[in-house]
Formats: C-alpha cells, sequence, structure tokens
C-alpha cells in the first residue's frame, strides 16, 4: 500500500478532523472539544524464537497451567508473568497441521520444522515461505496514520552462526508494496531505534533564534535527504528490470523517511517524553556455530548484551507508544531458531536451541524444564513492557486496555512428523499464545484451551478486538471461542 | 575418465530421499555439470572437449557473466571511508545491517532495502562528515584549499571536484554541481564554509552511486553492456584491493590507459602487489577456508589466524609460486604455544617462525586449526561436516540435504552396542539411501579424525579413551589416506583443487554462485591457470584481463 506523501502543511491543516496525521495525545482527549472521542487502538505482538518444550519433559509442569478456566496459575516457565497476572490470557492446545502425503492442508506447514513455522503463524497461510502480509502490518493499515506505521524491532542483534553479522536473522515481517509482497527488516539497534523514534524531539523553552536554529538544521538535513531521493529517481530510469527493483525499494526507504523527518514530532506531555539516550549499543558478541549451523557453543560468544537491549527495546517501544509514534508493533526478542549464547542470561551453559535439545549445558533436569528458564527470561521483559502500559493512564483507561496484546513462539511441543519423535522440540502440537490487553472486549485471567484451533486465530480475534473488519486471517478463520466478549 | 573426474562433474543437486536407489553410485547424488575438470586439456578461446571414462562433453566458450547491481559490503565501505576521510573506526561494520557470509561477504541476494540500511546510511554520512571536519588532519584530506571566505566559490569548486570524484567514481556533472550550489547558499543562511562542506558532505556520503556498484556503460548491438573506464576501474578496485578505486586508477580511466590489455595488465599488476591487495587475498582466504571468526578461545584464535595468513601470503606473494603449496607445505608458521598445541617441537623464544612439520603427519593448510575448526557438532568433530565442508569448499561440490525425516540435530547415538565414533556412524553406511550421500562425506571426515576441532592431535576418543582413533579415510576413485597431510595428496592428485580455486574466486568477484552458462569462462581462467605454473597472482591479473570483465550481462526478471 502506498502511504500518502504527509507534507508539514497537510498535517498542520488536517483534514476532515484534526486528528488525522497528529499523534494522539492525552492533553487532546481531555481536551473537552474531544471528549467524545476514543483513544486509539494498538496491536502489539510479541515473539520467541524458540518452542514450548524439549525431546524429554512435560510442558504441563513448565507452561500450560492445571486450571482452565478464570485465575490460572502461573508455571515456571511463565512465573515472570505475575506483576500482570491480572491482565494475561493464555490460549493452549494450539497447533499447525503438519503436511501429509505431500498435501499441506490450509495454515499448515512443511513437516521440517525449522524456518516453516512462521508464516503459518504469523500470517495463517500454509507454507513455509512468505506469501502474505504479517498481522502488524496488516494493523498498520487500519489503527490509523502515525509516523511509524508499524514498528519492527528485534532484541537478539544477530543470528550467532559462524562469522556473524549484526542485523542477520530470518525476516518475520511482510508487508504489501504493490502487488509485490517486502520483507520488513527488523531494527536491532537500540541507538538507532533511539535515534529514529526521538532524534527530532525539540526541547520546549527554545529562544526565538534557538527554534530558528533549529528549523534550518532540520531544513538542511531535509535538502539533503530530497537531493538523495531525487538521484535514486534518476538513476531508477536508467536501470534493466532487475537491478530497478533493487534501486527502487532503497528509493521507497528513503522516501519514507523523508516523511519521517518530516512529521512534526508530538509535544511532550504527559506520559510522552523523550527517553533517555541509550547510549551506545552494547558490543556485539561473535558467533559461535559454525556456518553450517552446527552447534559449538563457547561461553564468550553469541550474547551481544541481550540482557541490556531487551530492557532499552522495551523502553523505547513503551514510549513510541506513549507519544503515539506507532500503534502497531512486532516485538522479537530471539532468532528463530535461536542461538543465543543463555550463559550470561539464565547462567545456562548453553544456547537457548540448545537447551531444548539437550546438547549441553542442562543443569541435570530435563530439556523441557531447561527451556522453560529460557522462556521465563522472555516472560520477564514481556511483563515489564505490559506493565508500563497498564501503569499508563488516557483518560478513564489505560494504554493496555486499548491494546490488543499476543505473545508468540516459534514451535510446540510434541509430535515430530518429520522423524516420528513423540516428544520433540521440532512440534506444532500443543502450542501457546499469550494474550494481554482490554480491547475489543478480550478476557483477562482465562486459561482457554484451543483444541487444536490455529495459532493464527488467536492473532485474528486480537486484530478483530483493535477494530480489524476482516474475519479471517490468510487461510485461517473463526475467533477463538471466550477470548473476546 | 576415472570415478572421481566424474564426481567432480557437478552441480544439479537431487534429493537424498528415502526413494533412492540403494547402491546407487553416489557419483550421480552428486550431480553433473558440462565443467571440465582441472589440469588442463581445454583451449583458452572457442570450444573444446573433455573425453574420458565414455563421456565427451563440449566446453563452451566463454560468455559475458550477469551481474547484478550490488551494493558495497560494510567492510568495503568502511575501507573506502577510510581512504575518502581517514575515518578508521569500522563504523559502516558497526551501523550498518550485515548479511550472512556465504561464505563471502557480498551475496547480491542477501542486501534487501530496509529503513535501518537508510537510516544508518544517514547516520554514518552524518557522523563521518562531523568527525573529518573537526580533525584538521582529516579535514585536509577532503578540503584541499583554505577558504578566503564564506563565498570563496574556487575553493569550493575544488572540493566538489575532488571528493565529489572520488565518491561518485567519476566526474562530477554540471547539474550536480548546481544541487550542491543551492546546499552551499543554505548553508550560509546560519552557518559559514564549513557548514557548507558538511552539507555536501552528508549528500555525497548517502549517494546511491556510492552505495551501489552501478555499471550502465554503453550497451553494445548484443545487449551486453560494455563498461565505461570509470566502471572498470571500480571493478577492478573492488574485486583486488575491496576498495573504490584510488585517484591514480580514476586518472587512469580518465586517461584511457585502461582500454588497452598492457594498461590494463599494469593497473591490475599495481592493484595486486599493493598492500591493499594482499589484505584483499588475506580476506578472501578468510571467508573461503572458514578462518575469518573463530570459535575459541581468543588467544588460540588469534595464533590460528596468524598460521594461516602466514602461509597464504608465503605461497601467494612473499614466495609467490605453485599456489598447490597451500596445500602441501611442510613448514607451517607458528610460535611455540601454537607447536607445543600441536605437538611439534617448539622453537626458542617467543616469536614466530617457520618451523618444519617433519614426520608429524601434517601438511599445509588442511592441518592448521583454523580449517579443522569447521565441520563441528556439539563441541566435537562431526565426519559427515567435516567431509561436507571439504566437499563445499575445496571441491566447489553441493551435497544434497538430509531428507525430511532425518533429525540431522544430533549425532547418530549410541546405539545396538555402538559406543565408539566410527560404529555410531557405520548407520550412515548400512542404510542404502543414506549411504549414497554419506559416502560422499564420511571418508573424508574419518580421515581427519585425529585431529579435534582446534587441531590437536589426538589417537582416542576423549569421552570414550577405550575407542582407538585410526583416522582412515578415503577420497573416492583416487585412494585412502591418513591425516591432512594424505588428504592433501590425494587432493592434488585429483586435479580438483585448480578449477574449485577459480569458481571460488568467480563467486567473490560476482557476488553469486556460477551457473551454467559460467562454464567456460571457468575453464578457460582455470587452463590459463596452470599455464602459468599456478601462480595465484597470475590468476588474478588473467581473471580481470580477461574481455569478459569489461562487460555485464543484465539479470533477467524472473
Amino acid at each position: 500500500m502506498k502511504r500518502p506523501s504527509l507534507s508539514r502543511r497537510f498535517v498542520l491543516r488536517g483534514a476532515a478532523g484534526i486528528g488525522i496525521g497528529l499523534p494522539f495525545l492525552e492533553a487532546m482527549w481531555d481536551s473537552r472539544a474531544f471528549a467524545q472521542a476514543a483513544a486509539p487502538k494498538r496491536y502489539l505482538l510479541g515473539f520467541a524464537g524458540c518452542s514450548l518444550g524439549g525431546y524429554d519433559g512435560d510442558i504441563a509442569t513448565t507452561i500450560v497451567p492445571t486450571t482452565v478456566g478464570a485465575n490460572f496459575d502461573l508455571k515456571p516457565g511463565l512465573a515472570n508473568l505475575a506483576p500482570v497476572r491480572d491482565h494475561v490470557s493464555i490460549v493452549t492446545g494450539l497447533r499447525i497441521p503438519p503436511t501429509t502425503n505431500s498435501v499441506t492442508p490450509a495454515g499448515g506447514r512443511p513437516n521440517n520444522f525449522h524456518g516453516n513455522s512462521h508464516a503459518p503463524q504469523l500470517t495463517g497461510m500454509r507454507g513455509g515461505n512468505f506469501t502474505a502480509p504479517t498481522t502488524e502490518q496488516l494493523a498498520a493499515g487500519f489503527l490509523g496514520t502515525t509516523t511509524f506505521p508499524a514498528l519492527v524491532v528485534r532484541v537478539q542483534v544477530a543470528s550467532y552462526v559462524g562469522a556473524d553479522s549484526p542485523g542477520s536473522g530470518e525476516v518475520l515481517s511482510y508487508r504489501r508494496n504493490g502487488t509485490a509482497l517486502q520483507g520488513v527488516s527488523a531494527r536491532y539497534s537500540p541507538q538507532q531505534l533511539f535515534q529514529a523514534l526521538f532524534g527530532n524531539f525539540t526541547p520546549g523553552g527554545l529562544t526565538a533564534d534557538q527554534a530558528a536554529q533549529q528549523e534550518w538544521m532540520l531544513r538542511n538535513r531535509k535538502s539533503v535527504l530530497d537531493g538523495v531521493k531525487t538521484r535514486y529517481e534518476r538513476l531508477s530510469t536508467k536501470l534493466g528490470a532487475a537491478d530497478k527493483r533493487r534501486v527502487d525499494d532503497h528509493l521507497q526507504e528513503v522516501r519514507e523517511l523523508e516523511q519521517r523527518v518530516s512529521a512534526i514530532p508530538p509535544p511532550t506531555a504527559g506520559a510522552c517524553q523523550r527517553p533517555m539516550d541509550p547510549g551506545a549499543d552494547p558490543g556485539v558478541g561473535g558467533g559461535q556455530a559454525t556456518s553450517n549451523g552446527n552447534i559449538t557453543y563457547s561461553q564468550n560468544l553469541g550474547y551481544s548484551g541481550e540482557e541490556a537491549r531487551a530492557k532499552s527495546m522495551c523502553d523505547l517501544v513503551y514510549m513510541a507508544i506513549a507519544c503515539d509514534l506507532t500503534r502497531s508493533v512486532l516485538f522479537q526478542f530471539t532468532n528463530t531458531q535461536s542461538f543465543l549464547n543463555m550463559y550470561q542470561i539464565t547462567g545456562q551453559r548453553s544456547d537457548l536451541h540448545e537447551l531444548s535439545h539437550g546438547g549441553f549445558g542442562n543443569l541435570n533436569e530435563n530439556t523441557t524444564t531447561s527451556l522453560g528458564r529460557g522462556i521465563n527470561w522472555h516472560m520477564k521483559h514481556w511483563a515489564y513492557l505490559l506493565g508500563k502500559l497498564q501503569a499508563t493512564r488516557e483518560g478513564a483507561t489505560t494504554i493496555l486496555d486499548n491494546t490488543a496484546s499476543a505473545f508468540c513462539w516459534e514451535g510446540g511441543h510434541g509430535f515430530d512428523p518429520a522423524d516420528g519423535r513423540a516428544i520433540s522440540a521440532h512440534s506444532t502440537e500443543n502450542m501457546a499464545v499469550l494474550v494481554a490487553g482490554g480491547a475489543g472486549g478480550l478476557q483477562k485471567k482465562q486459561h482457554l484451551r484451543g483444541n487444536n484451533a490455529h495459532p493464527a486465530q488467536v492473532l485474528l480475534t486480537c486484530l478483530r478486538a483493535v477494530g480489524y473488519s476482516g474475519t479471517t486471517l490468510g487461510e485461517m478463520s473463526g475467533e477463538i471461542p471466550g477470548l473476546r466478549m | 575418465m576415472t570415478p572421481v573426474k566424474r564426481l567432480l562433474l557437478l552441480l544439479s543437486v537431487t534429493s537424498c530421499s528415502g526413494e533412492l536407489i540403494g547402491g546407487q553410485a553416489f557419483e550421480n547424488v552428486l550431480g553433473s555439470s558440462p565443467s571440465n575438470t582441472g589440469g588442463g586439456g581445454t583451449t583458452s578461446s572457442g570450444a573444446g572437449t573433455a573425453a574420458g571414462g565414455g563421456t565427451t562433453r563440449v566446453i563452451p566458450p566463454p560468455v559475458v557473466p550477469v551481474t547484478s547491481l550490488r551494493r558495497l559490503s560494510p567492510a568495503e565501505l568502511d575501507r573506502t571511508l577510510d581512504d575518502l576521510t581517514g575515518d578508521r573506526s569500522h563504523l559502516a561494520v558497526t551501523l550498518l545491517p550485515g548479511s550472512a557470509y556465504t561464505p563471502f561477504d557480498n551475496d547480491v541476494a542477501l542486501q534487501p532495502a530496509s529503513a535501518i540500511w537508510v537510516e544508518a546510511v544517514e547516520r554514518l554520512a552524518d557522523t563521518i562528515t562531523t568527525q573529518t571536519l573537526a580533525d584538521p588532519t582529516r579535514r585536509a584530506k577532503v578540503l584541499p584549499c583554505t577558504p578566503t571566505g564564506n563565498q570563496d566559490l574556487a575553493c569550493l569548486d575544488r572540493f566538489i571536484d575532488g571528493f565529489g570524484r572520488r565518491v561518485l567514481r567519476r566526474p562530477v556533472t554540471a547539474a550536480e554541481k548546481t544541487e550542491f550550489k543551492s546546499l552551499h547558499t543554505q548553508a550560509l543562511e546560519r552557518g559559514d564554509f564549513l557548514t557548507s562542506v558538511g552539507l555536501i558532505m552528508r549528500r555525497l556520503l548517502q549517494d546511491p552511486e556510492l552505495h551501489f556498484r552501478v555499471e550502465q556503460g554503453a550497451t553494445t548491438a548484443t545487449g551486453t553492456i560494455s563498461l565505461t573506464p570509470f566502471e572498470l576501474a571500480s571493478r577492478l578496485s573492488f574485486f583486488l584491493q575491496g576498495r573504490a578505486p584510488a585517484d591514480w586508477l580514476l586518472d587512469a580511466a580518465a586517461n584511457g590507459q585502461l582500454d588497452t590489455d598492457e594498461g590494463l595488465r599494469t593497473a591490475a599488476t599495481r592493484l595486486v602487489s599493493e598492500p591493499a591487495g594482499h589484505s584483499r587475498v588475506e580476506e578472501f582466504h578468510a571467508m573461503w577456508l572458514g578462518f575469518l571468526a573463530l570459535p575459541h578461545a581468543a588467544d588460540l584464535n588469534t595464533r590460528l589466524v596468524t598460521e594461516s595468513t602466514a602461509l597464504v601470503r608465503r605461497v601467494v606473494y612473499d614466495d609467490p609460486g605453485d599456489y598447490r603449496r597451500l596445500f602441501t607445505s611442510t613448514d607451517t608458521y607458528v610460535d611455540a604455544t601454537l607447536a607445543m598445541h600441536y605437538g611439534l617441537t617448539p622453537p626458542s623464544g617467543t616469536a614466530f617462525t617457520w618451523v618444519n612439520y617433519g614426520a608429524s603427519g601434517r601438511k599445509g593448510i588442511l592441518s592448521h586449526g583454523s580449517l579443522l575448526s569447521n565441520g563441528v557438532k556439539q563441541l566435537d568433530t562431526s565426519p559427515t561436516l567435516r567431509g561436507k565442508w571439504i566437499r563445499n569448499r575445496l571441491f566447489c561440490q553441493e551435497v544434497p540435504a538430509p531428507p525430511p525425516n532425518v533429525v540431522a540435530d544430533v549425532p547418530p547415538p549410541q546405539q545396538g552396542g555402538a559406543v565408539c565414533k566410527k560404529d555410531r556412524y557405520a548407520i550412515h553406511d548400512s542404510v542404502a539411501s543414506c549411504a549414497a550421500c554419506h559416502r560422499a562425506m564420511d571418508p573424508l571426515g574419518f580421515g581427519l579424525e585425529q585431529y579435534d576441532r582446534t587441531g590437536a592431535f589426538r589417537s582416542v576418543e576423549a569421552t570414550h579413551p577405550e575407542c582407538t582413533i585410526e583416522g582412515k579415510g578415503e577420497l573416492d576413485g583416487v585412494g585412502q589416506f591418513t591425516g591432512p597431510s594424505g588428504l592433501a595428496d590425494v587432493m592434488v592428485s585429483s586435479g580438483a583443487l585448480e578449477e574449485c580455486t577459480v569458481k571460488q574466486l568467480f563467486r567473490f568477484a560476482n557476488g553469486r554462485r556460477e551457473r551454467e552458462e559460467d562454464d567456460g569462462l571457468i575453464a578457460t581462467l582455470t587452463a590459463q591457470f596452470d599455464a602459468k605454473g599456478r601462480r595465484f597472482d597470475a590468476l588474478l591479473v588473467d581473471y580481470v584481463a580477461h574481455d569478459t570483465f569489461k562487460h555485464r550481462r543484465l539479470e533477467e526478471l524472473p
């Protein structure tokens, strides 16, 4: 979808309804003129690059609550959700169907686990490759115009496979670009994200001369970007079709950067404040596994300060929402098939992938229990972010009240159709999705059994809770009964 | 044709599915390709034939390779920015998203556009500009004159012409100068001459013609693009030095010196023999042979890289000669610590020096802990993965992926009384559909089993000392071997090394794998390599002097 070019004049004048293009502000909401206006809705999707269980053990001991229904118990793998337990629900027993006799059913996946569960879960389409937009990109299309239509962030810096590069790892966000489907790379640098979100926040109380200086510097920045954009446009006209497509993709990104630079930053008021500069990113640790994806595990590799990065990302995403810079977020903590070194995170001498596979570092416990510790680390940060959204009022409600949030895992636990094992991490049986927020009648404190519903149905429920008019997500239809009133 | 030569006709990947017929020769599994084998025998122009083993193949004439519009890799950009502005902080590698190493860092299929890329480029331009103009020495690199005042347009022109030409790798156009002049006017609203220089620098450092290797040339009648001299200068410089062309090379382009074969070879020879050319050769080998980033303790990693880099340097330019000495060298460059790690008699003192392998069973780079770090599974060597690595990297052969019903995450477990590794891995051989592929890998890996993942020697398994390691392997169709010395011998006698070396260079030069249509060029270059005593530096010059290097064909949309 081509986004309209917002000129400053358009934004200032506004069109039908002054709210268009301007960030929603608590001050405005409280203003008498907009007393009837509703707070905007938000969609927040979290993702962990691991399954729920390993090659032995039972996720009933680590994840799946014993209680079905209201006020469910938190097992050790989800224990860190305690501070926000009044605001979360969980749907367990979900399933992405495998391929049988070379036939992949609707929403199903190839039987080779790695890399093939993401598209069905995040788009509701069958197959291992992405063929449709993902939910946070869909949500960006109807939640209202913000400077960042969808914010895609990732905590884990690199795939940690061999000689590695920051930014490497699977793309999990896809948007429509004309007739094409375009991958959206995740933002993995807290410093860069801080600059992108808040770099143009102007402090208040400027003298006339200081304001003129700021205006001139911004104009300089825009003139430079405009010249760069024009160069891309001219270059595009000279190229063969395949090269042109490559340049046009870059041109579009330059245009969108121009729009973001041109957007008026929200005035700092209420919850919206320029956050502290997170400083230089923690150093990037090298890859530990060899380039064939084989596991070597070195205690000193595969870690780039993800503990501090997770906190920074949560703070930045929170403030981006609080300042209404975005209303739709994909927050990926760990890469798919994550080789993130767990030693400095949980003390386990292993990586997240190996915790479920039992290669090493399992502290003499079964793989499901080991993995549960890794899962609980994700929950610590997720609870922190949800807690901040819950603590932020907008009118008579909180941001979390106006949000639909889901948290997914790459896999479930149980049967592996590829090798026939009954208990495996390479499984999309017994999957779970954590739900939070109160938008659209979403229920809280409920443990619902999915009865082999598809995880995309949970995402569909969340999308509809924030105003999605569609009744299907990809090939999947039907909300989860009882999740929403 | 010997079985191994049939083996080396690669590539089309088939699947080792459960439906494979038992006993299928693994030559068929590794596929076939019309490319000739190494060892000479083809003519250097036109079609040639290779005979043997009942198969006669026609070698196609070299065709101009398809090349896509590529971005500079972050490493190339860093070196370029150092040349342009004196920045040594590796900002591009730090700020820009990188791509996976396949095993090179310039795979054109892994360079997607993204918001984070354009933002990082803007930040890069801003940071480098600010730092460069604040440092008088660095400022002098970009600004060759002292302005007499804010309106010293002559000085501004000198800056634009000089810096602009270096950044864009071609002369600045009149239209661009007009655009920059308007930036200058805007800068002077509240700033001074340096503000204007800063704006123009930020503008230039984000220009697509800096970040992309634009090769539009003048399209010839056949639809093949002939590169302009400036585009050729860029191509030479990026291939041979991994950075943008220096002033002398841009001048040579402007003066028509690259239009003749002699002029081109002179420029190429200079690029190859400069320190930046040497570094590039080392970087190529480190990526190709898997020692760019090693996973051991830091001091061991450093020693291993020193050792392997020294051998590359010696073979390629310190003592240039037959390139196969990289694999057959009887000396290695170690210090006392590394020597003892290998079980060699340590030299006296603490410095690195060349030590003879003697009767240790080691020979060449296959004996180095750097290469031997590859092919590991769960903290121990995997003969399968080591064999696969050798097939992929040193024979340029692909091995099909395991079928979906095989869990390859873990090594073969102890079962049915099999405890020792050789017995555990025997399951690969006992099931016919597995053996079809595993016979291409396991025998190679087992020949190196006496060398652990750091290259140290062992005669028994660490976790099962009752299991003796024989370290016997086989290169099918050539012979059995023991250890890296034996493997080096069978590899050299297979005649496969030369062509695979050329193929890896092709991949490095083009940012993609070769296709069937590229076989003619690869065969021609391989023949030249053999004919010139297998000197790697000569190969590099011949590579760029070949007529195809001055052209490109466009990628077609699927």
